[in-house]
């Protein structure tokens, strides 16, 4: 009996996974505090101006599920991306400072816009990021001549370290609302009112996903070694620069958009794998599409678990995603 | 016979200290070469030199008489493959998956694998022994198993079938590129016990035998490289301490000379 292509295998799930993503933000928007009609959201006999379940779905709650999408589908694929390149299944989009850079950028975006008015806190976010990508690079590269992944580690959680420390000392040097308001960011919010957050990141996005559609095999190769994967043809320093690019620019203009919300970027990957295998070219877009729907799902609970009041996302994911992570943790071999 | 693959007087130094020391090595079509050598002595070094993924610091390395580093990295891989001494994985990839990946020198960048391809991983698991694994976890595997499906990957990696043209010297061509394939096997019973030693021995002279594939493996145990190679290079500190076939190098001598042991101890563990 000859096998299937194991690749061929996995293609349902995949598409069950874009199936959910689309069910999740068509359904999430009549989620809410206040209940909305179907009916009179589709209902074009009412004016616009004056039919408010209308407003509501494609004012205030449609962009937010689309965020929630594009953040959660982002982080994930990055989390994906980020676990190939360091060969370490608990590597978070994070791990590399990409965030804390992000957050040291919206952090003195939100301190000190009142004076110096020059970014607002998204865009921010992204500059920090991309200065901590820069740096981590730059030191990445200083002493080996290809990447080497023990020193982007070492880097990277170093860089959080010190990252923290400026983001407390910029805290510090803010007022009471200010602070209050940079807390909030970093418990990770999709509290979006519009599309423009979520263009201005669009382009970073859509050039890491193109990106990694070229990496999914060179990173199977590289999870055997870097050696080994150079054997068998792969270009590994381009590959490893590529993916270490790609996926903190997506992480970068994911954070910008959402804040440094925690473990889609972790949980989802390993869910995903448990449903297709370990090949990159089924985990990528599946994790691209549970990630969208598992943080589309979360924030409809955010806002709703105590309604009126709205929960930041972040925490459900971090209240959701600690135990998960110790449950991986304890049955791991 | 012009070699397929030679070192040219390479030298490789990490920290000023040369590794491989003024090495040379010809692998002819049909060769089964041992590199023989005490632990530190550049074995490992040597073949990464000879498959390319380290650049010598003098010296060259060539593949059918081109510099190797001038030959794109799937031209190489789909003429060599290598058997590293270990192999552990960061995700849980199936037997079948792992065999598969070795047909990335033959796809195109975003080409998926097709019937060829699946067909050449099914001859490779069948020329190792391992179809029986096909569906299971590499991971799940004993250290022989996976050694085996790691040759089994590289054969899948040497096999031309999809890329071959039909033409009327069809089989003549394929003869051809079967004696034009290298495997460079790193220590590949460093870790396994006696039984998974002969079974490798074993799958490795049916690959000679019946393919053709030329074989360049490193080893320090003496009777691996006996039950496997013809011609032996004595490697000590990164030079060549001696060379040739099997029973002319293989003395009590110059092993004793080579591990740095009295030959009257040596001479038991080389059956005299």
């Amino acid at each position: 009996m000859t096998p299937a292509l194991p690749l061929r295998r996995g293609l349902p799930m995949v598409t069950l996974c874009f199936a959910a993503m689309v069910v999740a933000i068509c359904a999430a928007p009549f989620v809410g505090s206040m209940p909305i009609s179907f009916a009179r959201v589709l209902d074009r006999q009412i004016p616009f101006s004056e039919n408010i379940d209308a407003q509501i779905f494609l004012i205030a709650r449609l962009p937010r599920a689309l965020a929630a999408a594009l953040v959660g589908g982002t982080l994930a694929a990055a989390g994906v991306v980020f676990q190939g390149l360091l060969r370490n299944p608990l590597a978070t989009p994070y791990t590399l400072g990409v965030s804390a850079g992000a957050a040291l950028g919206a952090m003195i975006a939100i301190t000190f816009g009142a004076t110096l008015p020059i970014l607002g806190v998204a865009s921010a976010a992204l500059v920090g990021a991309l200065i901590a990508v820069a740096v981590v690079y730059a030191l990445a590269q200083a002493r080996h001549r290809g990447l080497s992944t023990t020193v982007l580690l070492l880097a990277g959680v170093t860089l959080n370290a010190f990252f923290s420390a400026l983001i407390l000392f910029v805290q510090y040097l803010g007022d009471f609302a200010e602070t209050y308001r940079a807390l909030r960011w970093l418990m990770g919010d999709l509290d979006v009112a519009s599309y423009e957050p979520m263009l201005a990141a669009l382009p970073f996005i859509v050039a890491a996903f193109l990106s990694f559609a070229w990496l999914a095999r060179p990173l199977n190769l590289l999870s055997l070694g870097g050696d080994a994967a150079a054997a068998r043809g792969v270009p590994v320093r381009k590959a490893q620069r590529i993916a270490f690019f790609s996926a903190s620019l997506a992480t970068g203009a994911a954070v910008s958009v959402g804040g440094p919300i925690g473990f889609v970027g972790i949980i989802v990957p390993h869910l995903v794998r448990l449903l297709v295998g370990a090949d990159h070219r089924l985990v990528l877009p599946a994790s691209a599409f549970f990630g969208g729907a598992f943080l589309v799902a979360c924030d409809a609970l955010a806002r709703t678990v105590i309604a009126p009041l709205e929960l930041p996302v972040g925490i459900v994911t971090a209240l959701i995603g600690g135990p998960f992570f110790l449950w991986l943790l304890l049955r791991k071999r | 016979m012009p070699p397929l693959l030679a070192a040219d007087h390479v030298v490789f130094s990490y920290d000023a200290v040369n590794v491989v020391d003024d090495v040379s090595v010809e692998v002819t079509p049909g060769a089964r070469l041992g590199i023989l050598g005490p632990n530190g002595s550049g074995k490992t070094t040597l073949l990464r030199l000879l498959s390319g993924t380290l650049s010598p610091t003098r010296g060259h390395v060539r593949l059918d008489g081109a510099e190797i580093a001038s030959v794109s990295r799937t031209s190489v891989a789909q003429r060599l493959a290598v058997v590293p001494q270990e192999t552990e994985l960061a995700f849980d990839y199936s037997v079948l998956e792992m065999v598969l990946m070795g047909r990335y020198p033959h796809l195109g960048p975003f080409e998926i694998e097709g019937p060829d391809d699946l067909n050449a991983a099914l001859a490779a698991l069948d020329a190792t022994g391992t179809r029986p694994l096909v569906d299971r976890a590499y991971r799940t595997l004993s250290g022989g198993e996976k050694q085996r499906v790691i040759i089994a990957s590289a054969l899948a990696q040497l096999d031309e079938r999809p890329s071959q043209p039909p033409s009327p010297s069809a089989s003549a061509s394929a003869e051809a590129s079967a004696s034009q394939a290298l495997l460079l096997l790193d220590e590949p019973t460093a870790s396994l016990d006696l039984r998974y030693q002969l079974e490798i021995a074993s799958v490795l002279r049916r690959l000679h035998d019946e393919r053709g594939i030329s074989i360049v493996l490193s080893t320090h145990d003496l009777h691996f490289v006996q039950s496997v190679c013809t011609e032996v290079v004595l490697l000590s500190r990164g030079r060549v301490l001696a060379r040739g076939p099997i029973a002319e190098v293989l003395t009590p001598a110059l092993i004793g000379n080579l591990y740095g042991v009295d030959p009257k101890d040596a001479a038991p563990l080389l059956g005299r």
